[in-house]
């Protein structure tokens, strides 16, 4: 028997070592990848962000608000660490990697989508995560979605990649150097801020003509979650607000729980003293031209809308501007 | 417990070790108590129903081995046969009954007092209650004694490798064995751990792999085109054989390496020339039940008019054996359109024999293999769907995949599958597939399996190597649960 085990774990050792290596490579590598959320989980570990003001949320928040224009206005470095595809958990698991990787902020915007209390039941876009699977906070944070990390993944090395094989070439090529990778135009962010210049597409239209509602169910867990952040700001002297961006008006009555998802922000907002600007009935969300689809701004609308929201928070007055 | 989870990366080795550490006496109580173990990490509290089932089989195997009578014998091994398949019919077969009652009921006005159960079915419970009345079917004809050891007898039901999704064992097979002292055997452990391999890489890599389509396919089948229906209805036949034998590998391999031999279950089903043969081949264990347990009795019961007892003796085997595997009717039907198959190629047997002596063997036999794949491959339609409507709405699709590629233009600028299946996994699919039939098919010209441990240390562990980084590479990226539990 121990002429087995001998064998066993000799074999284990020979495949184990060039697939830890692999693995350290493509991790390493795709920690210089500029593509989408790649750029932004790089900048948050890399710990050179350290901006003043930080926007987080989920695709409506990298998509509706530009940093730069807030920055212009408010003069704070600020950044957009929205997350696509995200709900609040995992707004909030990029935002406590962040804390623990940066500066801490001055100020937080929280950009608000209606189903971001309920869990995304599909775990969009998980490859982003893949180079980071070793930090707790996030590895925590991406646990209990259905399709996530299996045990397998943390366990044996390479195996996370399996599902991504392009990831190999990207993440080998730029260990070694390439210079760069080829990224779409469409596909980079500014500061975490997705300029997207698009019009008005059929989606909504599609959605309305199958007649289904969305009836948004908050998780439990997802709230304490909030009223986490909410404290921690307070502990931390940081200064929140709520940010609901505009929404093309026909979609709002589809979300059938709506007013009482809102209850829940508004709630918090009077009790917490934190400033609600909510631009559900802003003029901005009657018209199909600043939007790409009901959801989100296209680059006109999101120009348009950031200018709005930081003349808005400076003359709330609630901010201090240097 | 799934095979293909982490838990049993370590239950395994750890299992194993201890089995050869434990001196002879104790290796009985170690490997009941990690079957127990195995068993409960599904649903703990499921386990009383196995224990009860136990007790009333090795009591009953007692009182019918020294029963004086004949007519004892009968009435003891009724009684375990009610205890078996009233388990069964509670668990199982309770809510389609009281489903179907409510229907009838319905349609003649009248309104179903009892409410439909809400409970999960044990894992394996078809198979573990059939390995059991074989056992009391067995003592009852004389063709074993009741074994006197309790614990023994448990780890009969219970041993953890083939618990819950067979093989479907008899007792003369495993029980001589759970008493023989077994020595630790590099060669043998070696044979094991290598059809451990071959299964995990079946299940994990093809089989995971193609479900992730046929459930994307099967479970939103509006959306899909003809193409991609039929794709898939091909696909399941290759996902349920490689789910099925790779369940089978895995138990076959793990009860190896501690010594125990258990019986096969597959045998190149998609070989078969004809339905008969193909039973012959797939689920082995279970086609022996039927056959020993049913058929053959039913034959001999009507046997003063032979042709009428074999399509009569059929027609029940396959609708039962349909039945078996789930409460509903396209397991029912997939079920008869086997028993149609078989009693038709029994009462065709002299006109088909005489029509391959006038074709080309060659042409004959392929042909023959081609058409008893599609027949399987179209009782899966109703086996896979998950209701008859389904089932039957796929039928209307089939015809659709020729227009698609008459109009192959407009088709070939929209995706087969719906948008969110990626066509990198489509190419893995099908290269499974062909690597798959490649390897069997050079397995049965030139035994390659055997060929590969002939050859040198350095190109075995190519071999192994090879297969390890193809599942460290291919596997999928959702694990799903043998197909077979939920039986």
């Amino acid at each position: 028997m121990k002429k087995l085990i001998i064998k066993i774990l000799l074999f284990v050792f020979l495949l184990y070592i060039p697939l830890y290596f692999l693995q350290n490579i493509v991790d390493k590598g795709l920690r210089k990848y500029q593509e989408e959320e790649y750029s932004v989980w790089n900048d948050i570990f890399e710990g050179n962000i350290n901006a003043e003001l930080i926007i987080i949320g989920a695709s409506r928040s990298f998509v509706n608000i530009s940093p730069l224009l807030l920055d212009s206005t408010l003069h704070q470095k600020a950044y957009n660490l929205g997350i696509d595809g995200g709900d609040f958990n995992l707004a909030y698991t990029r935002l406590k990697v962040y804390l623990r990787k940066n500066k801490k902020p001055k100020t937080i915007i929280y950009s608000i989508s209606t189903p971001d209390l309920q869990r995304s039941s599909e775990f969009y876009n998980m490859e982003q995560f893949i180079p980071y699977l070793n930090d707790t906070i996030l590895r925590n944070g991406i646990e209990g979605y259905e399709n996530s990390f299996k045990k397998f993944d943390y366990i044996i090395p390479a195996m996370k990649y399996r599902s991504y094989p392009k990831y190999y070439s990207i993440g080998v090529k730029l260990y070694y150097g390439a210079s760069s990778v080829n990224i779409e135009d469409g596909h980079k962010r500014i500061n975490g801020y997705q300029a997207r210049p698009r019009i008005w597409d059929s989606s909504f239209h599609t959605f309305k003509s199958s007649g289904k509602k969305f009836n948004i169910k908050p998780e439990f867990i997802f709230i304490k979650q909030f009223y986490e952040l909410i404290d921690l700001c307070k502990k931390q002297n940081i200064k929140l607000y709520f940010v609901f961006s505009p929404e093309y008006k026909n979609v709002q009555p589809m979300f059938v729980n709506r007013d009482s998802i809102f209850a829940i922000y508004s709630t918090a907002a009077r009790l917490n003293n934190i400033p609600f600007f909510n631009y559900s009935n802003d003029s901005i969300s009657y018209n199909t031209k600043y939007f790409y689809n009901s959801e989100h701004l296209n680059q006109f609308g999101s120009e348009i809308f950031t200018r709005k929201l930081a003349m808005d928070i400076k003359n709330s007055s609630l901010i201090s501007i240097h | 417990m799934l095979f293909n989870s982490i838990e049993f990366l370590f239950f395994f080795p750890i299992v194993t070790v201890l089995f050869f550490i434990l001196p002879h006496r104790f290796r009985w109580q170690l490997l009941l108590g990690a079957s127990c173990f195995f068993y409960m990490f599904f649903k703990p509290e499921y386990i009383l129903i196995l224990a009860v089932t136990i007790v009333v089989d090795y009591f009953a195997g007692i009182l019918i081995d020294e029963a004086p009578t004949e007519k004892l014998k009968k009435k003891y091994l009724l009684i375990s046969l009610v205890a078996n398949i009233g388990v069964l019919a509670v668990f199982k077969y309770f809510n389609f009954i009281n489903n179907n009652v409510t229907g009838l009921a319905y349609v003649f006005g009248f309104h179903n007092p009892i409410p439909s159960l809400s409970m999960l079915l044990p894992i394996g419970l078809s198979f573990h209650t059939f390995q059991a009345m074989s056992y009391t079917l067995e003592i009852s004809r004389g063709n074993y004694k009741a074994e006197k050891h309790f614990g023994i007898y448990a780890l009969y039901v219970m041993f953890y490798p083939q618990l819950v999704a067979g093989p479907i064992e008899r007792p003369q097979n495993i029980i001589y064995q759970f008493y023989e002292e077994k020595k630790f055997d590099y060669d043998r452990v070696m044979s094991g751990l290598r059809l451990m391999l071959w299964g995990f890489l079946k299940k994990i890599v093809i089989a995971d792999n193609l479900t992730t389509y046929t459930d994307g396919v099967f479970n939103n089948l509006h959306k899909q085109t003809s193409i991609a229906i039929v794709i898939s209805i091909f696909f399941f036949a290759f996902q349920i054989f490689c789910d099925f034998s790779a369940y089978t590998d895995i138990a076959r391999g793990a009860a190896r390496v501690m010594g125990y031999e258990l019986i096969k279950n597959f045998n190149y089903p998609f070989r078969s020339r004809s339905v008969t043969e193909f039973w012959r081949r797939w689920h082995m264990s279970l086609t022996s039940w039927f056959n020993d347990y049913l058929f053959t009795p039913l034959v001999i019961k009507n046997r003063r008019s032979i042709s009428f007892g074999i399509i009569f003796a059929l027609m029940i085997t396959f609708s039962l054996s349909g039945l078996w595997h789930g409460a509903a009717w396209t397991y029912v039907s997939f079920g008869v359109m086997h028993g149609f198959a078989t009693s038709y190629e029994f009462i065709t047997k002299k006109w088909r024999s005489r029509l391959s002596k006038k074709i080309n063997p060659f042409i004959y036999n392929h042909i023959s293999q081609l058409l008893t794949f599609l027949f399987a491959c179209f009782t899966w339609i109703f086996f896979r769907a998950n209701t008859m409507d389904d089932a039957f709405y796929i039928l209307s699709r089939i015809p659709g995949i020729f227009n698609e590629i008459n109009h192959w233009s407009i088709t070939r600028s929209k995706p087969i599958f719906d948008e969110s299946m990626s066509n990198l996994g489509h190419i893995y699919c099908f290269m499974f597939i062909i690597v798959l039939e490649g390897l069997h098919y050079l397995d049965n010209h030139y035994q390659i399996f055997h060929l590969v441990l002939k050859q040198n240390k350095f190109i075995r562990w190519t071999v192994y190597y090879s297969m390890m980084l193809i599942i460290i590479f291919f596997a999928s990226a959702t694990s799903h649960r043998f197909i077979y539990f939920q039986f």
